[in-house]
């Protein structure tokens, strides 16, 4: 009786210890894969341009160095608001927000999908502009200019192309 | 090649040291778990921090309307706008401020990840994705899986084994982000520069980016100007951090460095707010949380074991140091 409790003791102990390992080396495992996912689901190979998946990073921002690019840029031809003169610029306009990255990923989104046709693209991006930024009955044009980032950043002008021009939408 | 070996080949590979034999005394063990508990709480008080400090947005917020909701909130457009803002707002100030205080229960730490994750989806389903709280949340992810009782004085073996466990998950989650940044940015290059456009590797480089993000979002830096001017200094400071981000990864099996690692990522985020006014401030606080606290000893400053230490430098100094003491 003894020897049996004793030997049932040490197994019970032996499978406590193995389940206890079997655990560590389960969670181990588990935050592998976690990195292996992380890993896989946020590698955007920088030479294609794909959609990221959130909230995964996009391990490609800023790996490429932007040489001849389009800029698509928003000139505000006139609005209801009497301190922001004529053809300026959105972003010099004064207007709330506009200087933010959010503003001009609107424009440069809004930009691609005139550029491309993509008319649900243009309808979303076309409306979230409006909506943010842009005073009541404003007439705008959104324009496209091939330069390398030093002219951009210079003033210098490029090849410009009016892409389209709106009013906002009531 | 079993697992054991193939175990030892990567520690080799990424540590550039063999297998380690020795054990660590009970002195060092107590000290390891008093650094991880602090690293556990002390992150659970940023995060209700910055949920506290989030209630400033709220009036803004709360007339959101225009939103293009990512994925975690899509639910949003089946009930009024507001109301839905209203509710991810409750539970991210809520559960984070709880876990402050509690964050002992798995639960509340449950709670708490949901409340993170579902006011990041709301505070950037505005049309841009912005990428300065996504560590955080992923480190929110893994402390979900923190053993039962970690935060107790004394602690059982295997609770102290899983408690290393998951602060080496959050560790080298942080440290895979800024290699695969890296491997990205030198992939990115060599492209560039087979189709011969100005790369990373080129002088001009880093002015271009800096001028094509400043004409991009039409703003203005503290240093930006400065720089695009002295493409000759901008080269080896952007040469020196694509080596820190790619070789990121190493560093976790590389103690010795983890301070210094992170006080170099940390200023390569400064020097990416005063050039491109972009900051990543969350991410600046968890390198100083699992770097600097983790490297916290008392161990005199040795600047020829940091740099013998170094990947893919070190190696090579320390025959060098060596030729030259024979």
């Amino acid at each position: 009786m003894g020897v049996n409790q004793s030997i049932s003791d040490k197994k019970g102990l032996r499978s406590s210890v193995g389940s206890r390992l079997a655990l560590l080396r389960r969670e181990r495992l588990g935050f592998l894969a976690l990195l292996l996912l992380a890993l896989l689901l946020g590698f955007d190979p920088p030479i294609r341009s794909s959609q990221e998946i959130f909230p995964f990073y996009s391990w490609s921002m800023y790996s490429t160095v932007p040489n001849i690019e389009v800029f698509y840029s928003v000139t505000l031809i006139s609005t209801s608001d009497l301190n922001i003169g004529p053809d300026s610029d959105l972003r010099e306009s004064g207007i709330k927000g506009t200087e933010t990255a959010l503003c001009s990923h609107i424009v440069q989104q809004l930009g691609r999908a005139i550029a491309t046709r993509n008319t649900g693209n243009i309808k979303k991006w076309r409306h979230q502009l409006e909506r943010l930024y842009l005073p009541e009955g404003t007439l705008y044009q959104v324009i496209s200019e091939k330069q390398t980032p030093m002219q951009r950043w210079k003033k210098e002008s490029g090849e410009a192309v009016v892409l389209a021009m709106w009013r906002r939408a009531p | 090649m079993n697992f054991r070996d193939f175990r030892r080949w990567g520690w080799r590979f990424f540590a550039g040291a063999p297998w380690p034999t020795t054990t660590a005394s009970p002195s060092e063990v107590q000290h390891q778990v008093a650094t991880n508990q602090l690293m556990v709480r002390a992150f659970y008080f940023f995060i209700g921090f910055l949920a506290i400090i989030s209630v400033k947005g709220w009036p803004r917020t709360l007339q959101q309307i225009n939103l293009i909701p990512l994925w975690p909130t899509s639910w949003i457009s089946f009930v009024p706008t507001t109301y839905g803002i209203l509710a991810i707002h409750c539970l991210y100030l809520g559960s984070c401020v709880l876990t402050m205080i509690f964050p002992g229960s798995r639960l509340l730490r449950f709670i708490t990840f949901l409340g993170i994750f579902q006011w990041i989806s709301l505070d950037n389903s505005l049309g841009k994705i912005s990428h300065s709280m996504h560590l955080v949340v992923f480190v929110a992810f893994i402390f979900i899986f923190l053993p039962q009782e970690w935060d107790h004085r004394a602690l059982m073996r295997q609770v102290r084994v899983r408690l290393a466990q998951t602060i080496w998950a959050a560790q080298a989650l942080i440290l895979l982000t800024y290699t695969m940044a890296g491997i990205s940015k030198i992939v990115a290059s060599l492209h560039q520069v087979a189709h011969g456009e100005v790369s990373y590797f080129h002088p001009l480089g880093l002015p271009w980016v800096i001028a094509g993000r400043l004409a991009l979002t039409g703003s203005d830096s503290f240093l930006g100007a400065w720089f695009i001017e002295r493409p000759w200094l901008c080269w080896p400071m952007m040469l020196g951090a694509i080596y820190l981000e790619f070789f990121s990864f190493w560093i976790l099996f590389r103690p010795k460095l983890y301070a210094w690692w992170a006080l170099g990522l940390i200023l390569f985020h400064l020097a990416s707010y005063f050039t491109m006014t972009i900051l990543f401030s969350q991410s600046t606080f968890l390198l100083a949380l699992f770097f600097t606290c983790a490297a916290a000893r008392s161990q005199p400053f040795n600047l020829r074991e940091l740099v013998v230490a170094l990947p893919l430098f070190g190696p090579v100094l320390r025959r060098l140091w060596c030729a030259k003491s024979n």
